[in-house]
């Protein structure tokens, strides 16, 4: 239990920074949502449960600022976690960047969907009055916010691999 | 691999168990304490990615001293109103006080992150007398939008500019012109079906028109940015353009009316 309490805190941060830090910042930024990278740098690092941590925490955190209601991130983010780590363990086994990258999309897809049918179910259960959005209102965001996120991902991995070599070489040289 | 299989189905029906709690309003005494410490983090976050949005944004149109700009125009609207409703006061025999109600300065913690509206979550909710459909405003009385939903802790605002928004507005001109203002996917607003006999002109101020039930005459909304008359057609549409001011608000203040009851709703 104490070895997920820093997958936890990672979490926390990753999801106050992606509710309040750039979700306030304009398009394309707006989109970038660290919570995601964090799930599968823990995936890709074989620690599941790490993943699954951070996942919970940041989606609770998200839905302690929100106006859906609770536990409605808290479990698309953990639906995206699952995802990610089936998508791992079953066809993508190594860490190459197509894998990554659609990894990536799949559990940003995951969130959008997750989120979208858990606006249905609370427009029937609860009567919320802002959940009336149309199909043709929401298509295009979703697209574009898909688009958007895998843009950021390859931007994302690029830095990674960078950083990477920058420090194998340094290795090499000492 | 299956221990791992087993603890996700375990938490996501778990969660899935939280969420209908949540939708029955059963997890508020939890989660009430929990939000009110995350707000006080959240805020530094979300001005520093608001201060950077007003950066980007003056860099790309041309910094002028909007601020000073838009505090001219709502004092001027200002006066506007006060001097017709001084007069109509006057004339007026049962005079009574009309603004009685208060206001509550809230923190912006958030803009709301999904596809399903455009608004701002504060951190002034239920137990601090905030109910659905108050107006709420920023500065010196710009209007930014209504009260959508409320929390204990936290209450989600609607922005004018949301699709869904509504709001009963006058003109600043010679015959006080009146219509509803429409948002539009967030990114614009609009006066639709005015009689083309009104004078509709680039550059008049729009105020609110006090028709709406606790909304107060006079709140600035924005100004005319053009008007599209077609000639077989008795209305025209002016396109509105909020105060840049009122953009990325750090705080906001609600008005509190006493008109607005318990429940929440009017």
């Amino acid at each position: 239990m104490k070895r997920l309490i820093p997958a936890a805190l990672l979490g926390l941060i990753s999801g106050l920074l992606r509710v309040s830090f750039f979700a306030a910042l304009p398009a394309p930024f707006a989109v970038i949502d660290p919570i995601i990278f964090l799930i599968i740098w823990y995936v890709a690092d074989y620690a599941p449960d790490k993943a699954l941590a951070a996942a919970i925490i940041a989606g609770a955190s998200i839905d302690a600022l929100s106006a859906l209601p609770f536990a409605s991130n808290t479990l698309a983010y953990a639906a995206a976690c699952a995802v990610a780590i089936l998508l791992y363990n079953r066809i993508f086994t190594s860490h190459d960047w197509p894998g990554i990258l659609v990894m990536s999309l799949a559990a940003y897809s995951s969130i959008l969907a997750v989120l979208l049918l858990l606006r249905a179910a609370s427009a029937v259960l609860g009567g919320e009055v802002f959940f009336e959005m149309t199909i043709t209102e929401y298509a295009p965001q979703f697209f574009s916010n898909l688009l958007t996120h895998s843009l950021v991902t390859i931007a994302v991995l690029f830095a990674f691999s960078i950083l990477r070599r920058g420090h194998h070489r340094n290795s090499s040289i000492r | 691999m299956r221990r791992t299989s087993r603890n996700l189905t375990v938490a996501i029906l778990a969660l899935a168990g939280f969420f209908v709690m949540g939708l029955l309003g059963w997890l508020s005494p939890v989660t009430s304490p929990i939000t009110r410490a995350l707000t006080t983090v959240a805020g530094p976050f979300y001005r520093a990615g608001s201060t950077f949005s007003r950066m980007r944004e003056a860099a790309l149109y041309d910094a002028l001293p909007e601020d000073a700009m838009d505090r001219l125009i709502t004092e001027n609207a200002k006066l506007h109103s006060l001097s017709a409703e001084n007069e109509a006061l006057k004339d007026a025999v049962d005079y009574r006080e009309r603004f009685t109600e208060d206001l509550l300065l809230a923190r912006v913690v958030s803009p709301v992150s999904d596809a399903s509206f455009f608004g701002l979550i504060i951190d002034r909710g239920a137990d601090d007398g905030v109910r659905v459909g108050q107006p709420v405003i920023t500065g010196d009385g710009i209007m930014v939008g209504k009260i959508l939903s409320v929390r204990a802790q936290t209450s989600a605002i609607l922005l004018l500019s949301d699709s869904r928004s509504r709001l009963a507005v006058a003109v600043q001109n010679e015959t006080n012109t009146i219509g509803v203002l429409e948002g539009d996917r967030g990114i614009a607003m609009t006066i639709s079906l005015v009689p083309i006999s009104e004078q509709l002109a680039p550059g008049k101020t729009i105020i609110t028109s006090g028709l709406e039930p606790g909304i107060r005459r006079g709140l600035v909304v924005g100004t005319i940015d053009s008007v599209s008359r077609n000639a077989q057609d008795p209305y025209q549409t002016a396109a509105v353009t909020p105060f840049k001011s009122a953009a990325h608000p750090i705080f906001v203040q609600i008005l509190v009316s006493p008109e607005f009851g318990i429940s929440g709703k009017k």
